[in-house]
């Protein structure tokens, strides 16, 4: 089995947990498909990802857009394809961008790398999404069931 | 981001959750007049939150506090409930928490080593731009690295915040089989730690000499990692880790949310430099020739050179992490029975960035009634903005650029809590 679906986040910082909750909901209807979830330190994908067809990573991300926002880029043959100047900032000590970097430095990424991010409201101490999170999360399994072959 | 409006050196605006800070340095004229760095740190929360919580909950709550360094919250926690229940984890129990903390060890020691302090003496912005032209090196690095997280997982559970520690030892013993088959994976990474001290230590590393006292843990018969005795380099004095709170006071300072410690009224550094300094004769035989080999004394004083420290302990967890799953035999029982009485307890271990302290009041029927807990971070923030003055003093004639990178490097030297933050420092140059 080739194919692998990451939660990353923080389950105890409100939003930050958006990942693994997509990644639960997943494993749920899809148990065919590896589930994996990251929850601190993104150098872990690195191991996670030799030798895998297809990678999609699901992360809370906070750009302009409002939150709830569900959002997916693609990486293929080591180009994005619509990927917006993603911050550096990251809630993760090696951030997931960080993490996909260095891998195409290393020449350690996927062969087909997809992430699904999830505009966040709230990250402060404590578990449980916010409303338009919470609201989003059907939204983000779609777009991760889309990535994957029929079963 | 730099901009010269005058002379205020700002270093400002850390945005990473594991911590958040930001530095001001300000000059007049051809002087550094003051230098503040600002760390919010989350301890102070949790000891609220630890009130009225039971006694077995510390080590799975304080573990929380870090993601760098939860093995470190779990054992002096665990430490210090246990001191109050009197009962002492010893025999194999002791050397698997060991065994966990090695792990932590080495996973957190070669991330700062590899990805984010390395890039500073070879002129990158960071880990990845390193990792273009130092492919193999920064591959060594991360499969050390995950020689850490195996035992992490192995013994703890997971390899972020472990979830089989408790108070009196663990939920569940690996297997022997599963412990051993970490031996080639060890011999490997005592030997790719060895090369990492040859890599470092060839660094150009600049000179500096810390002017602040050292303390750490006392080793008994071997390298500190948990214990209840502290040395300090001022005085040949052994204190009780009872007594720690009557040596360090915490004060607040306007400029940050993270309380400044003193130890004896004086300026203090916990961390590797302490650790290496006052326990060079209990490194293992290996690690202390390897650190005779690159260029090490018995005391090391100069920050810059805490790379080569930091890969002197990466060899030193190397080492006793493939000494204790050799020798490992299961003990009978995960976990000793530990009965709550009221009390007070200590309890302090060997972070990788420093000593940590904890003490925790609890009643008869176990609930925690008051919790301190005193990070190394914080501990050595008076001793970072010393250094970080005189360094940038010592750095006033170099252009902006030169001296942001420099004291950006100076931060780095002590692997803050925020050190994965450091590396996108936004830093302004403002000389009026």
């Amino acid at each position: 089995m080739t194919v692998l679906v990451v939660g990353v986040g923080n389950r105890l910082r409100r939003d930050d947990g958006v990942g693994p909750e997509v990644a639960d909901r997943v494993a749920r209807l899809r148990s065919d498909v590896d589930v994996a979830e990251v929850s601190g330190d993104a150098s872990a994908l690195l191991a996670l990802w030799v030798d895998r067809s297809l990678v999609v990573v699901v992360d809370a991300v906070r750009t302009d857009a409002p939150p709830g926002t569900c959002h997916r880029w693609e990486l293929r043959a080591g180009s994005w394809d619509g990927l917006p100047p993603l911050s550096p900032f990251s809630t993760h000590l090696v951030g997931v961008r960080d993490a996909i970097d260095l891998a195409s430095v290393l020449g350690r990424e996927p062969a087909r790398l997809v992430v699904v991010g999830v505009e966040v409201a709230d990250v402060g101490p404590g578990p449980g999404l916010s409303d338009p999170v919470i609201a989003a999360v059907p939204d983000a399994v779609d777009l991760v069931l889309g990535c994957l072959e029929p079963s | 981001m730099r901009e010269s409006q005058g002379r205020v050196l700002d270093v400002a605006a850390l945005a990473r959750v594991e911590g958040e800070g930001a530095m001001r340095v300000r000059i007049d004229g051809d002087t550094v007049i003051g230098v503040e760095l600002d760390i919010y740190e989350p301890p102070r929360f949790f000891e609220a939150f630890l009130r009225g919580r039971g006694y077995e909950e510390p080590p799975d709550i304080t573990a929380r506090i870090c993601g760098i360094c939860p093995v470190a919250y779990q054992m002096s926690s665990c430490l210090a409930i246990e001191q109050i229940c009197g009962v002492t984890v010893d025999g194999q129990l002791a050397a698997l928490r060991r065994l966990l903390y090695c792990g932590e060890w080495i996973e957190s020691h070669a991330l700062h080593i590899y990805l984010l302090h390395a890039p500073d003496f070879l002129g990158y912005d960071g880990g990845i731009a390193m990792a273009r032209d130092h492919r193999d090196v920064v591959e060594r690095g991360l499969r050390l690295k995950q020689v850490g997280n195996r035992l992490m997982e192995l013994v703890g559970g997971r390899a972020v915040h472990p979830v089989n520690v408790r108070v009196g030892g663990f939920y569940r013993l690996p297997e022997l089989d599963e412990l051993r088959a970490m031996v080639p994976d060890l011999q490997w990474a005592c030997g790719a730690a060895l090369d990492t001290i040859s890599w470092v230590a060839g660094f150009d590393i600049p000179e500096h000499h810390g002017e602040w006292d050292l303390v750490a843990l006392a080793g008994d018969g071997e390298y500190p990692i948990m214990g209840r005795r502290i040395v300090t380099s001022a005085s040949p004095e052994v204190v009780p880790v009872e007594q720690f709170g009557e040596h360090v006071v915490e004060e607040h300072v306007a400029h940050s949310h993270a309380l400044h410690a003193s130890w004896d009224s004086r300026t203090y550094l916990v961390g590797p430099l302490a650790r290496y300094s006052l326990n060079h004769h209990l490194l293992p035989p290996v690690a202390r020739e390897a650190a005779a080999a690159a260029g090490l004394g018995a005391e090391c004083r100069n920050p810059f050179a805490s790379i080569v420290v930091r890969a002197v302990e990466l060899l030193t967890a190397c080492t006793e992490a493939l000494r204790i799953v050799r020798e490992y035999q299961p003990p009978a029982a995960p976990a000793m029975h530990v009965v709550p009485r009221a009390g007070v307890g200590h309890g302090a271990s060997e972070a990788p960035r420093g000593l940590l302290y904890h003490r925790y009041e609890i009643d008869d029927d176990g609930r925690i009634v008051t919790a301190t807990i005193v990070p190394p971070t914080s501990q050595n923030q008076r001793a970072i903005e010393r250094d970080l003055w005189r360094v940038a003093q010592a750095g006033i004639a170099l252009d902006d650029a030169a001296l942001v990178a420099l004291c950006e490097q100076s931060i780095r030297n002590y692997d803050p809590c925020i050190s994965c933050a450091t590396h996108d420092l936004d830093l302004r140059i403002v000389r009026t």
